[in-house]
């Protein structure tokens, strides 16, 4: 498998997409906060 | 030789099943016991460094531990070779790092603003957030008895609320925090929902078959990076106290202790998330709480002046945080919840066309297939460049470390260290026995 293919696969992947969200879930929190 | 039946295949498959079930038990009760008694070497650094530079310092004891313990047990051949084989997780493993640090940060502002009392029972419902993800992304539960899914949920719970006790039998008065209730509450809720959620890439790759010596070295990069981070960002930048005041040398020691203690823990962590499942593995971990209490209250004499109902708190917290690990402990998944585990694995086989019989050797605990295992090979020079400088870190460090003087119990640190250093022998022991450390 490519490493484009690889990446486009983890760029799309529920898994990687429900933490990344939640990752800036995280810091506009403590945007907010600070 | 004959080939065993299949009668006698799925009973050697459910005898393995139950001995990964409780050795991934015994290695969240050893996470628990570790990452309790991190928080000990930072209870000897008083004030003078802001907590972001506490995070930093401890964080930077993790990296330093988070490669030596690997290059020790496995070797770097080993380690890179499994990095190589699973490429597609070297970002799963760096956003897992970065959520670590954030919800680290986070829990910062919850402690200042409603106090740890209230903060850490909150944030201790990342549990309950893990179960849901375990349930949804993973099919955790998925098939599981009546009995099982109530045991883990009532445990979970169960965890939590004892968390609450225990936290407020901490609480000696009402004091008043940084005056902003609301943001401390939704500070402590967002690092639960962070920490529930940095599971969701372990769990993935344990799935995939990597080893978590591996995960953990590419973890601990995005952890320092966006710890590093958020001190240029909310500690004055480049001229935080932390990066050039001479008195900081004195604390690194105990800092970076600290940081190491918390990697063995998280070590054990990591290997009860593999064998037991996200909903299975939080929990349990979270018994720390106990242990952190009673490094404060035994070695530190935090609850010397608790009443009568404080200390009555403490012991019925304890009694129900260990009813709680009783309960998740004893549901032992049955075959209809692993074949779930196995649809979850075939997912990712198929998406990243991983193969199957190594990933399914790993996730069976038997460590690396093929012909030529790298750490057969023998350790190469830099392996033991890594261990020395570690061993040099420490030891530079610890040259430096000034003893501050704090009343402790001689008697109870002695007690507390035998068992923290025995847990870490049986479950160190029984992981070598049964996995090879895989």
């Amino acid at each position: 498998m490519s490493r484009e293919n690889q990446l486009r696969l983890v760029l799309t992947d529920i898994h990687f997409l429900i933490p990344l969200a939640v990752l800036g879930v995280g810091i506009a929190l403590l945007f907010a906060i600070h | 030789m004959t080939a065993p039946t299949p009668a006698q295949s799925r009973l050697r498959t459910a005898s393995r099943h139950v001995s990964h079930h409780g050795l991934g038990v015994l290695c969240g009760i050893g996470a628990g016991v570790w990452l309790g008694a991190a928080e000990a070497p930072t209870k000897l650094v008083n004030a003078g460094l802001s907590p972001y530079a506490i995070s930093l310092c401890m964080v930077a004891g993790v990296f330093t531990a988070r490669w030596s313990i690997p290059t020790l047990l496995k070797g770097t051949r080993s380690v890179f070779a499994d990095l190589d084989r699973n490429r597609q997780l070297i970002p799963f493993a760096i956003l897992a790092g970065m959520l670590w640090a954030v919800a680290n940060t986070l829990t910062v502002f919850a402690i200042r603003d409603v106090g740890l009392a209230i903060a850490f029972p909150l944030w201790n419902t990342n549990a309950l957030v893990g179960i849901l993800w375990g349930r949804l992304l993973f099919g955790e539960l998925k098939g599981a008895g009546a009995a099982n899914i109530a045991r883990v949920v009532l445990g979970a719970t169960a965890i939590v609320a004892a968390a609450v006790m225990l936290g407020f039998s901490t609480m000696q008065s009402v004091s008043v925090h940084g005056g902003h209730p609301l943001g401390g509450i939704i500070a402590a809720a967002g690092a639960s929902l962070l920490w529930g959620s940095m599971y969701i890439p372990y769990r993935k790759a344990y799935l995939s078959g990597m080893n978590p010596l591996s995960f953990i070295t590419i973890f601990t990069i995005g952890e320092l990076i966006t710890m590093f981070a958020l001190v240029l960002a909310f500690d004055k930048g480049t001229f935080s106290l932390l990066l050039h005041s001479p008195e900081t040398r004195e604390k690194l020691f105990w800092l970076f202790l600290g940081g190491f203690v918390w990697v063995i823990g998280d070590l054990f962590q990591q290997f009860a998330t593999k064998y037991l499942g996200i909903g299975r593995g939080i929990p349990l971990s979270n018994t720390n709480q106990l242990w952190g209490l009673a490094w404060g209250a035994l070695v530190f004499g935090e609850l010397a002046h608790a009443d009568a109902a404080h200390r009555m708190l403490v012991v019925a917290g304890s009694l129900v945080m260990i009813a709680g690990a009783i309960a998740v402990s004893t549901a032992i998944a049955t075959a209809r919840e692993s074949s779930s585990t196995q649809d979850a694995m075939e997912r990712e086989c198929a998406r990243y066309d991983l193969e199957r019989a190594h990933v399914q050797h790993s996730m069976s605990g038997l460590g690396s297939t093929g012909p030529a295992f790298p750490a057969d090979q023998g350790r190469p020079w830099w392996d033991w460049l890594i261990l020395a400088c570690s061993v040099g870190v420490f030891v530079v460090l610890g040259l430096q470390a000034r003893v501050p003087a704090l009343t402790m119990n001689f008697l109870w640190t002695g007690i507390l260290t035998l068992i923290l250093i025995a847990s870490a022998a049986i479950c160190a022991w029984a992981l070598w026995k049964t996995t090879r450390f895989s």
